[in-house]
């Protein structure tokens, strides 16, 4: 029986609207910068690869924000260049398999996707100009062009779910410019000189914040100062009805000096070859450290490379010396084969912000020159090298590791540890506790009484909760409860108090023996909210307490959300310090709560706070602290840098457990002064030689699991492996780190960030979920999330 | 307290850092500050001439004397109290810009931190009496000096003024011993919640201690 001959399609239906999402997706992803970044980023490059003059001459590119007289118009319009030139109904089908658009069908590649516009700008993949769309609120464009043949033509492009509408045929003459004038209520005039305009319909919040508060031009200058130095080109950003600016090299920059002078520390260099006998040269590696006090703004500091005139990524390099970080700038540029070679290798990621597969070559080599040269200019700039022994090494690729962790934290939107955003919502104190000799030694008949447990609301929502007291002995179990179970209604920031208290060391109570008083607070499902326990020893001699008392930061108003930044002239507002006695002594203490210089070895600042309290036995206190001012007049010498503020607390009598003037606690919150990046997910990284069969990495909770030490096994077989690979080594440590990072997010309880990063539903609570699908779902994603951005950038 | 003073200067002498106590500075200030630079160089010259006149740069190119650095802190506690430059932190500042003028070259020490300041010292020890700062070397003092603990209280300097007239000959070796057990005695404390008498109990255990020790060696 002869089979039927089914009917084909040649093209299957495209959602084009999740196509759409993706794009967002990847620009709103590190290493990109965010659409309105990207959008200039991607019409730039259109507009430079479709210039007539291949100097540059003559050619310009023009944003314009249109505000009044209907919905936001951005106009994007580049000068000087060839126009959508070719046939409007060239036939796409008569191509040969695989066979490109050619580049001269500039209308035909323009409203095909998937294929650049061609020409001599640095354009890839013909992906990016869908940005446009996702630019605009409707996913509505349209485009008009006057052509180096005088031809003026008109199209448009929405595209929703799995539609894609584009005119069959560009209109041209006439019809064009009426067209125009329809769609536009006459508000956009037709093109007079040769060229290509985007017009994005009512472009989105994002965009439009962007070009009106200037970090549009911003982007424009980061990304294509060098089109301005070199070729003259003209960029300019206008908000109608304000006059048009013009975007320069940044200023930052002290003009690019090629040689040292006037602070400016310059290392300069030409065709470097990125191999022995290699063929592929950088043509230019320029670095400079700008001098103290004028330091550039973040988004321009760090070595980039640029390709065809456009700032690509950073390159990472090693040993950094701290004071440099916030001082260190530069770009690289490579002659036209390494830039060919680079860009078959497919290490330019697909939104051009970044870097993949940064092991192979080219990149690779080009990474390792930069490096070589930037410790030759380390050397003359009068620091040592970085170091090469084991020590030293494993110390210098830590930190590297640690620096790209916490940007590519950053990055992702994980909080850092500082900020307090996740503090604990309840607070639980044992107040009025008094013992019959003083201390918690105590003996057969002795009465414990007058005793509470006082329950805080810090958060702020209301909380129905369950709670109790009972005593107990480890062998006995359960020996009476005091109070409980009992409902409560805890109203935010208010607070609750059990009955007095007692406990009546009557025959019940083994003896000797360690007896624990715990009150427990649970919520309405009986899940665990808040614990605290204090302890008797019936005819036995008490331990002497290994920690005497804790600090904790409980909650602070930081003026940067999810981060640890602090500029001048801000505060970090309504501190709320938890300081818990651990002993069963009533405790005097003076609490001190300064700020201190971290890099000068924590030179003091400023003295915030300092006052004169009494914690009583087990008891645990808030202190509140109204704010910590940054001003300038206070903070001029730090610049940019990190800042420590500590608060410890110092004994102010003479008891059996400590001695006048000791430190019985101590905590440090980090924060920056005007500076984002270096928020510290580990406060520290320490080496162990635990053994072959030891793990890999250990991640050491301190301060009460509010800090975090990464101690990585250098005895562990896979961490020896990478001895002869500098480059495999700094990978393998941070990947350790990666790994970590899941851990202490659990070990934390930061289940929304957990939830957000692993991309769960709203109603999914990570602390519910099965061993199984916490490692599936959630620990192996995110583990994976991170290592993308380390590896993609 | 209004004080201002340029810690660096550009290659064509335009200030290049000003620190002051309130931001931006008055012109007043900025007046002050421009009369203060004029003074330091002038001073720093002066010393240095003198210095060398009197022979003492000539030990400092080998080892330091302390009778050097005692001139030095001396000509620099003029400077901060015409100045009115009360506090380590605006000290901090003067130091800064010693450091950063083309004048008194061959008193400048390599820095060693915002902390380990050698000008710091050097005025640290002129506030002692010339008699007793000389009957220890240098060397000692730095290592006083730099002792975390003592740094950051200023009454220590009292004490070991006391300690000097008490004792008619400090060894080198028990005074750094001294040091040492100090440290370790009050390596985590807060000092400033103690009286004098009793920081001073504290520093006289320390030194007793020392003499157990020293004194039951054979």
């Amino acid at each position: 029986m002869k089979a039927v001959t089914p009917e084909y399609i040649t093209s299957a239906p495209v959602n084009w609207g999740h196509l759409l999402d993706g794009i967002l997706t990847d620009y709103e992803s590190f290493p990109a910068k965010g659409v309105a970044h990207g959008l200039q980023k991607e019409a730039i490059q259109n507009g430079w690869g479709a210039r007539k003059s291949k100097s540059g001459k003559g050619w310009s590119f023009e944003f314009r924000l249109l505000t009044t007289g209907g919905p936001r118009l951005l106009t994007m319009a580049d000068g000087g260049t060839t126009g959508l030139t070719g046939d409007k109904n060239f036939d796409r089908a008569a191509l040969k398999h695989g066979e490109p658009i050619p580049d001269d069908q500039r209308l035909a590649r323009f409203e095909s996707v998937y294929e650049s516009g061609g020409g001599e700008g640095p354009g890839l993949f013909g992906r990016g100009k869908l940005i446009f769309n996702v630019a605009s609120k409707q996913h509505l464009i349209y485009y008009d062009s006057r052509t180096e043949t005088g031809e003026y033509r008109f199209g448009e492009r929405q595209i929703q779910d799995r539609e894609y509408r584009q005119y069959r045929e560009v209109l041209e003459g006439k019809n064009a410019e009426d067209k125009l004038a329809e769609v536009t209520s006459g508000r956009v005039k037709p093109l007079t000189k040769t060229g290509t305009r985007i017009i994005i319909v009512d472009p989105i919040d994002e965009v439009v914040e962007a070009v009106e508060n200037g970090d549009f031009l911003n982007a424009v200058e980061e990304t294509w100062w060098e089109l301005i130095l070199r070729y003259d080109a003209t960029v300019s950003v206008e908000v109608e009805p304000s006059p048009s600016n013009a975007a320069a090299v940044p200023s930052d920059f002290g003009g690019l000096p090629q040689k040292s002078r006037d602070g400016w520390k310059v290392y300069y260099r030409e065709n470097i070859p990125i191999d022995d006998g290699s063929p592929y040269r950088i043509k230019h590696l320029h670095l400079i450290v700008s001098p103290p006090e004028k330091l550039p703004r973040a988004d321009l500091l760090g070595v980039v490379l640029h390709r065809r005139g456009m700032a690509i990524g950073t390159i990472r390099l090693s040993g950094v010396p701290s004071d440099l970080q916030q001082r260190l700038f530069g770009y690289v540029d490579l002659e036209p084969k390494l830039e060919d070679a680079l860009v078959e290798a497919r290490q330019e990621n697909n939104t051009h912000y970044g870097f993949a597969y940064t092991t192979r070559v080219p990149y690779r080599q080009i990474r390792q020159t930069v490096q070589a040269n930037f410790e030759d200019f380390l050397g003359r700039l009068g620091y040592k090298k970085p170091g090469t022994s084991p020590e030293e090494q494993v110390k210098r690729l830590a930190e590297d590791a640690q620096r790209e962790l916490n940007t590519v934290l950053n990055a992702l939107g994980v909080p850092g540890f500082g900020g307090g955003t996740d503090a604990a919502q309840l607070t639980l104190s044992v107040e009025n506790l008094a013992f019959p000799s003083g201390t918690n030694e105590v003996h057969r008949g002795d009465l414990v009484s007058g005793f509470n447990f006082h329950l805080g609301n810090l958060g702020r929502k209301d909380q129905k909760l369950r709670w109790s007291v009972r005593t107990a002995e480890r062998d006995t179990g359960l020996i009476e409860t005091l109070f409980g179970p009992e409902d409560i209604d805890v109203k935010a920031g208010s607070y609750a108090l059990t009955p007095s208290l007692e406990i009546n060391l009557d025959g019940r109570y083994p003896a000797p023996g360690r007896v624990a008083c715990t009150c427990e607070v649970v919520d309405v499902d009986g899940k665990l909210k808040i614990r605290r326990t204090f302890h008797l020893y019936l005819e036995i001699t008490r331990p002497k307490p290994k920690e005497l008392a804790s600090i904790q930061l409980m909650m602070a108003e930081w003026p940067h959300h999810d981060s640890s930044r602090v500029n001048y002239g801000e505060s970090i507002k309504n501190l709320l310090y938890q300081v818990e006695n651990r002993t069963s002594l009533p405790m005097k203490v003076r609490l001190r709560l300064r700020t201190l210089w971290a890099k000068e070895s924590n030179t003091p600042i400023k003295e915030i706070d300092s006052r004169d309290v009494e914690v009583g036995p087990f008891q645990v206190i808030p202190i509140k602290v109204p704010a910590v001012e940054v001003t300038e007049a206070d903070y001029q010498e730090v610049g940019r840098d990190k800042v420590n503020l500590r608060m410890h607390a110092t004994a102010l009598e003479d008891t059996p457990d400590w001695d006048k003037s000791e430190k019985l606690a101590e905590q440090n919150t980090a924060f920056w002064i005007e500076m984002d990046p270096d928020y510290g997910f580990f406060d520290a990284i320490e080496y162990n030689k635990e053994g072959r069969e030891a793990p890999r990495s250990r991640a050491v909770a301190s301060d009460a699991g509010k800090r975090w030490t990464l101690s990585i096994n250098i005895t562990h077989p896979a961490y020896e492996n990478t001895a002869d690979d500098e480059d495999r080594r700094g990978d393998y440590i941070f990947e350790e780190m990666a790994r970590q990072t899941v851990y202490v997010l659990i070990a934390m309880g930061k289940g929304d960030v957990l939830a957000r990063q692993a991309d769960l539903d709203k109603d999914e609570d990570v602390f519910e979920m099965t061993p199984e699908d916490l490692f599936k779902r959630v620990g192996f994603p995110i583990t994976d999330h991170i290592l993308a951005a380390y590896y993609g950038r | 307290m209004e004080l201002a003073i340029i810690t660096e200067r550009n290659a064509d002498s335009t200030v290049r850092t000003m620190r002051s106590t309130t931001q931006p500075p008055t012109e007043a200030m900025a007046a002050q500050a421009e009369q203060l630079d004029i003074d330091l160089r002038t001073k720093m010259d002066e010393l240095e001439r003198s210095l060398r006149k009197k022979g003492l740069l000539e030990k400092a190119n080998r080892k330091g004397s302390v009778q050097l650095w005692y001139a030095v802190g001396n000509a620099l506690s003029d400077i901060v109290d015409r100045y009115e430059i009360r506090g380590p932190r605006y000290r901090r500042w003067l130091w800064d810009a010693l450091d950063n003028i083309p004048a008194g070259e061959d008193l400048k020490r390599a820095r060693r931190g915002r902390t380990r300041l050698h000008f710091e010292y050097c005025y640290r020890l002129a506030q002692f009496p010339e008699d007793l700062a000389t009957r220890m070397n240098w060397s000692e003092w730095v290592y006083f000096f730099d002792s975390p603990t003592v740094r950051e209280e200023p009454r220590a300097d009292a004490w070991l003024k006391r300690l000097i007239e008490s004792e008619t000959t400090i060894d080198r070796r028990a005074f750094r011993r001294f040091s040492e057990i100090l440290n370790s005695h009050i390596k985590r404390r807060d000092t400033s919640v103690l009286s004098e008498d009793e920081l001073f109990a504290q520093y006289q255990a320390a030194w007793e201690e020392m003499k157990e020790e020293v004194g039951a060696k054979p």
